[in-house]
């Protein structure tokens, strides 16, 4: 049984056009001992999927349809109190914008032993120490020192790395992190991040991680899923996405990630719009901008399996795969492009 | 030579509330660009290349430093020269959302710098416009339509016909792809250099993405702490860092092929605020290299090899390789 299984999730939002049809059944698994990436464009769901796990879904957002259990037990149906106990404790979220996540009115240290002392029942003495030990875990220098400070006084680097410290202090078992190094120097993200990877793998624990970043989700992931309109598109391991997508969306952003500016391709108008959530296309949601979209895309779209739990949703999920000598060579096109 | 742009010794400080000191965001930076050419700015959030890329167009004064852009002194213009020297000098921004008025309709916002600094006729204004849509390969319908109705990447190709509008030959880019999604980001990245090379613009492209910039630049400067501290060919800079603080920063970069397993060089800590900066080298705080003589005076770009300086003391002897942690094991590739 996964540590976190979400399952077919819907999501509604009361918007002043209509209803935004936000997620559109997100299914989904993190297992114990893994990093699951979430990707996908701006306005794709990923974030409205990880706060209708944890419960903070605004006032206009609803769910209405779906599960998400963690360790067999449903979060979505779950009474706000339980849940509250669950955040902080075995469930941690790590946010994007950490100065608005951290209490103005008191000092980092004492926000961290705080939550400590209610969620563990450590002492005031030893919820003091593990902060500190915490902070220290972080890469923070001086820890003690620092442990006074507030958060209008730290950088945003700083900020960020109590927040991470705040969500670990506890031993959570899975951790859901949105975009928690973006807009840092990439020598602290690589500090944050080493510090993720290395608590999972030394406990065990499990993060649902959420980034636009493909170098972070290639680095430091096992298994990725990628999003579009409130969807789940592909999911695979790391091999699988970037060495073989199936669906054009996904094939789109690994060949971008690729890029060398080649200025031979020919480049075509703009066609990019953001789907309008509150009147989704039929079918598939991708369709007005995928190159493949044919007459039956406009059809309910199924969820392929194209071997070892490498998924993708799609009526033509990559068609060079299906005979495996044409996807070797399409690889070997690939590889010649990008070069060694 | 046929330097076009040409800035020495910008400094740029802001006084701030509530301190005496004020904030020294830019600390004697040089920046020379040849016509045609992009010069690539890197450095973390807050190391001060926006602030030096304003000071470049004069959207701020500098403290001290000159700017020449062609024969003309652009520190020295009076208003009215100024305002006509704006038609050749632009920027387009890092967030297209926020950059552009809700409310307006993208033709007024393609338009609005032909009103402000040409004398065009409004039917002259209209073709224009639709010219620009050609060249940065949007259909002319998108003109009648508001910001929201379009995509990030969208917006940021109607950033770019703004910018271009008058036709410049000088463009400052400030992150003009941070915020886009990657699906779209290559997309733009490619019409700059097509237009680089169809229209001949001097570019400086401001990134905190080393991918991004080492596909768009022919040089680098990176930047810390308000300084230079290390400048050269691309290639050279990106591919053979000298500075202690350029080998961490590329070490930490990530690639979507990792191979396996990485070296990488780790700088503890945080970086200093940029107020009450201490004499030196700017990364003396947090530089396991460190020695005396670092703390002394800001070091000069010593030449590693043609065209290519890092400002660190221990550059000449050839001790200024920090040490690798790791290799660091990669756990995907299952
Ligand atoms: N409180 C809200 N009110 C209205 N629309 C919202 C709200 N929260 C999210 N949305 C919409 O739901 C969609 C998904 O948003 P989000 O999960 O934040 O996307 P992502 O994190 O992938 O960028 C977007 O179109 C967004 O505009
Ligand atoms: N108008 C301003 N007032 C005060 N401080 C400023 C102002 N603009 C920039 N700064 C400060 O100057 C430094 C450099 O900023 P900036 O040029 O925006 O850096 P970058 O573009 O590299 O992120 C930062 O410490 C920033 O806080
Ligand atoms: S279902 Fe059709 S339109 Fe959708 S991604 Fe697949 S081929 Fe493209
Ligand atoms: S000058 Fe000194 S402190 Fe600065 S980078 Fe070189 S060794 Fe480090
Ligand atoms: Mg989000
Ligand atoms: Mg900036």
């Amino acid at each position: 049984m996964a540590l976190l299984s979400i399952k077919d999730l819907r999501v509604h939002i009361a918007t002043p056009n209509g209803t935004a049809h936000a997620l559109n059944g997100v299914s989904l698994d993190v297992d114990e001992h893994e990093i699951v990436g979430l990707i996908g464009e701006t306005g794709a769901g990923k974030s409205l999927t990880a706060w209708s796990v944890l419960g903070l879904l605004g006032p206009r957002a609803r769910v209405v349809e779906g599960t998400a259990e963690f360790e067999g037990t449903d979060l979505v149906s779950m009474s706000e109190r339980r849940r509250r106990r669950l955040r902080g404790k075995d469930v941690a979220v790590i946010v994007q914008n950490p100065r608005g996540a951290l209490d103005p009115l008191r000092s980092v240290g004492r926000q961290i032993a705080e939550t400590n002392r209610r969620h563990r029942g450590a002492g005031r003495k030893a919820a003091k120490e593990n902060a500190i030990r915490a902070l220290r875990d972080v890469g923070i220098s001086d820890p003690a020192r620092r442990a006074k400070a507030f958060a209008h006084q730290l950088s945003g680097g700083m900020a960020q790395r109590v927040l991470i410290a705040l969500a670990m202090i506890n031993e959570p078992k899975l951790i859901i992190a949105d975009e928690p190094t973006t807009g840092l120097d990439l020598t602290v993200q690589a500090q944050i991040l080493d510090l993720l990877r290395a608590r999972v793998d030394a406990t065990g624990s499990a993060v649902l991680l959420i980034t636009h970043d493909l170098g972070v989700v290639a680095n430091y992931c096992d298994r990725v899923a990628v999003m579009f309109a409130g969807r789940i598109v592909e999911q695979g391991t790391i091999a699988q996405i970037f060495g073989n997508p199936r669906h054009p969306y996904t094939q789109a952003l690994v060949k971008a990630s690729r890029e060398t500016l080649d200025e031979t391709v020919s480049e075509e108008t703009d066609r990019s719009e953001p789907p309008n959530l509150v009147d989704l296309p039929s079918g598939c949601h991708y369709r007005f901008r995928c190159p493949l979209a044919a007459d039956v895309c406009a059809t309910p779209v199924p969820e392929v399996e194209v071997g070892g739990g490498h998924r993708a949703l799609c009526h033509f999920p990559g068609d060079a795969a299906r005979d495996p000598g044409a996807a070797a060579s399409v690889r070997a096109e690939t590889v010649e492009r990008v070069g060694p | 030579m046929s330097e076009h742009i040409e800035a020495r010794g910008i400094v740029k400080t802001f006084s701030v509330r509530g301190s005496r000191a004020p904030v020294r965001a830019v600390n004697g930076v040089d920046i020379v660009i040849p016509r045609g050419r992009t010069l690539g700015l890197v450095g973390e959030s807050g190391s001060g290349k926006s602030t030096v890329g304003r000071c470049l167009l004069r959207l701020l004064e500098p403290t001290e430093g000159t700017v020449r852009h062609g024969e003309h002194d652009v520190l020295a213009m009076k208003p009215e020269t100024l305002r006509r020297h704006r038609a050749r000098a632009a920027m387009v921004f890092q967030d297209p959302y926020e950059s552009l008025n809700p409310r307006m309709r993208i033709r007024s916002v393609v338009e609005e710098p032909l009103m402000l600094h040409t004398d065009l006729e409004p039917s002259a204004r209209r073709r224009r416009a639709a010219e620009l849509m050609r060249l940065v390969r949007l259909e002319e319908f998108h003109l009648d339509r508001f910001p929201h109705e379009l995509s990030g990447g969208q917006l940021q190709r109607i950033g770019i016909a703004r910018a271009l509008a008058t036709d410049p030959e000088f463009l400052v880019l400030d992150e003009p792809t941070s915020s886009l999604d990657l699906s779209v980001r290559a997309g733009v990245l490619r019409l700059l250099k097509r237009l680089q090379r169809e229209l001949g613009i001097t570019f400086l492209f401001i990134s905190h993405d080393l991918t991004t910039v080492a596909a768009m630049s022919d040089e680098v400067a990176v930047m810390y702490l308000g300084t230079v501290i290390e400048k050269g060919p691309a290639a050279e800079v990106l591919g053979n860092p000298q500075h202690p603080y350029s080998q961490a920063l590329l070490s930490a970069a990530l690639s979507v092929d990792p191979e396996g397993r990485r070296v990488r060089h780790v700088l503890e800590g945080e970086t200093p605020s940029p107020v009450d900066l201490p004499p030196g080298c700017p990364l003396a705080s947090r530089c396991p290299l460190v020695r005396n003589d670092c703390r002394l005076a800001v070091p000069p770009l010593f030449e590693v090899s043609e065209g290519h300086g890092a400002a660190c003391v221990r550059v000449p002897e050839g001790t200024n390789v920090l040490p690798a942690v790791g290799p660091v094991p990669i756990v995907t590739a299952s």
